[in-house]
């Protein structure tokens, strides 16, 4: 089975948010907010249950700019299109009572509507805070990959739309290749932070993955994700031993009056 | 046993001079999302809390020898057959497609504990509305021979009931400790063994204020399970306290310690005191208002961890340090 995936590259986006428009017009999801936040010329601030892709602006000092005064410092700005990341040990799929959320044949995580009984709980599951509730539908959602477009044989609405390859679609091991080899080219050439962000001791690996020139907890990316799954062990066995204690002093208590 | 240590109140390391600054996060947006919970499922961990401490208690009570114990058996299963009965719509009511809920029952999956919990839940339910129903059969019933048999059949399925009646106690502990939530998370050893005894705590409590001034001895044994509960209760609130460390600020200060303490000292310390100093005394009156102020105390006790995990899922600088190797 060959995986498909997501390479996001920082170094290319140009904040123009073609991405985030094609996902809406695609998926027929309605617009959140097109005021001002504060945040930069960001609208939306994080992914939702109704924006399935999210252009961050982040801002940071820039080493040499030109146009810097006094009163203003030089920034600059990192933008990236951030996007559910596909893990391959993904939390919210662990999470999911129902079996509502799976792994489809192209490699991505993937919640069945008509099997989802949004209970809620892969939202607190995932440690990149992606999936959300829908409160109308009552239903969990998130990036589908598009995986209606992918059994036609189309590449996802955001890939297709972005003008720069900022975001490119493609099979996860090309991706890799060729996000190693831009990381490289990026090194050369000065920028000596940059990373590629979601290689296997992320979350497993991530089927969306994305380079960076800045720390990437500046993108609200964890660097070192605990996956809920791997609590259930100690927290189970800590089950079993409290138990077990409480069963033997129940029944010496119970046994005392004759 | 290191092990056991290391996860029950190994401390965090403290941040050297070398590591990294603590990290500045997107503009302060949050980087996990909160869970939508609002009453429904704190009151649901309260409410299966009593009702399977009550029936486990019933349960052993019902296999042991002591005076007394075959009125705590009895109403340790009615108790947790009227929580299960005020659970289901609680957990129904609380999902966003209320008509799927019997899409919790269409996979068996172990890695998730609400997937474990509602079949715990399904068993727990019929085993205690068995045992119910056989017991109330056997007192309705002239044939002694049948009358027999019912009984017979009450003590096995109340035999069976210690499993899923554990279960239910201490999934709850594991489901928030399976989530990316610091607070939760952090306490992945500590969260199930602490739901558990305070489902002893308050499920003996609601025994006790089942039986009335006649089942004297019934109410001494269930008073001196309370109390031992109510010990190990307050060692585990401390273990947890210590294991959280800053993660568990929400919960130890702003904005839930007031209420968290509050419930520590009216719904386990003081009770726990009154038991130990009048441990022989003839139960009266004054333990009435104790065994509610345990009650108070649990509910308390679980709201208060549900509402500090909303909040340290919204501390981004929380997310980002535990996700990022210090958990």
């Amino acid at each position: 089975m060959v995986e498909f995936g997501f390479l996001t590259d920082e170094t290319l986006c140009i904040g123009c948010k073609a991405c985030e428009v094609a996902c809406k017009q695609w998926n027929g999801l309605p617009a959140e907010s097109l005021g001002l936040t504060g945040a930069s010329y960001d609208n939306t601030l994080t992914l939702s249950a109704t924006s399935w892709r999210h252009v961050m602006f982040a801002e940071s000092a820039a080493a040499a700019s030109t146009g810097a005064t006094a009163e203003l410092p030089p920034l600059r700005w990192n933008l990236l299109s951030d996007v559910c990341k596909h893990c391959q040990r993904a939390g919210c799929m662990d999470a999911c009572p129902t079996g509502a959320i799976v792994r489809t044949e192209f490699g991505q995580v993937f919640v069945q509507p008509d099997i989802c009984n949004g209970c809620g709980y892969c939202v607190p599951a995932c440690p990149f805070g992606v999936i959300a509730l829908e409160p109308r539908a009552g239903l969990a959602q998130k990036c589908t990959l598009c995986y209606d477009r992918l059994k036609a044989g189309a590449e996802p609405a955001c890939a297709q739309a972005c003008p720069t390859d900022s975001i490119v679609f493609g099979p996860v091991s090309d991706l890799e290749e060729r996000g190693a080899r831009r990381v490289r080219a990026l090194k050369e050439r000065g920028l000596r932070e940059t990373t590629l962000y979601g290689t296997s001791e992320i979350a497993g690996g991530l089927n969306a993955r994305f380079i960076v020139t800045r720390p990437v907890e500046d993108f609200n990316l964890p660097r070192a994700p605990r996956i809920p799954v791997d609590n259930v062990l100690p927290g189970s066995l800590a089950a079993i031993a409290a138990a077990l204690s409480a069963i033997v002093c129940i029944f010496a208590l119970t046994s005392g009056r004759r | 046993m290191r092990a056991i240590c290391d996860l029950l109140i190994r401390r965090l390391p403290p941040r050297g001079s070398d590591a990294r600054p603590a990290p500045r996060g997107y503009h302060g947006v949050p980087v996990l999302r909160r869970p939508h919970w609002k009453w429904h499922i704190p009151l649901y961990f309260f409410v299966s809390g009593v009702g399977s401490g009550a029936a486990l208690i019933g349960a052993i009570a019902g296999m042991s020898a002591g005076r007394g114990n075959d009125v705590i058996a009895r109403r340790g299963q009615a108790i947790g057959l009227l929580a299960v009965a005020t659970a289901l719509p609680l957990l129904i009511d609380d999902l966003g497609r209320p008509a799927r809920f019997h899409h919790m029952l269409r996979t068996f999956k172990p890695r998730s504990p609400m997937s474990m919990g509602s079949w715990a839940l399904l068993l727990f339910g019929n085993l205690t509305g068995l045992a119910t129903a056989a017991d109330g059969l056997a007192n309705r019933v002239g044939a002694v021979r049948y009358a027999t048999w019912l009984r017979g059949g009450a003590a096995l399925a109340r035999a069976v009931l210690i499993v899923p009646a554990a279960f239910v106690a201490s999934y709850t502990g594991v489901l928030l400790a399976a989530t990316a939530v610091p607070l939760w998370a952090r306490a992945r050893a500590v969260l199930p063994p602490l739901f558990l005894v305070a489902a002893v705590s308050t499920g003996a409590a609601a025994i006790d204020l089942s039986l009335g001034e006649e089942d004297r001895s019934a109410r001494a044994t269930v008073k001196d399970i309370e109390t031992a509960a109510l010990a190990g209760e307050l060692a585990l609130v401390a273990l947890l306290v210590r294991r959280l460390g800053e993660y568990g600020r929400p919960l130890v200060a702003r904005p839930w310690g007031q209420l968290f303490w509050g419930a520590v000292l009216l719904g386990q310390i003081v009770p726990l005191l009154f038991g130990l100093a009048h441990a022989g005394d003839r139960p009266g009156m004054r333990d009435r208002a104790l065994r509610c102020a345990t009650l108070v105390g649990g509910w308390v006790l679980r709201w208060t961890i549900v509402q500090a995990g909303k909040t340290s899922a919204d501390d981004p600088v929380a997310a980002l340090d535990f996700h990022g190797g210090r958990n």
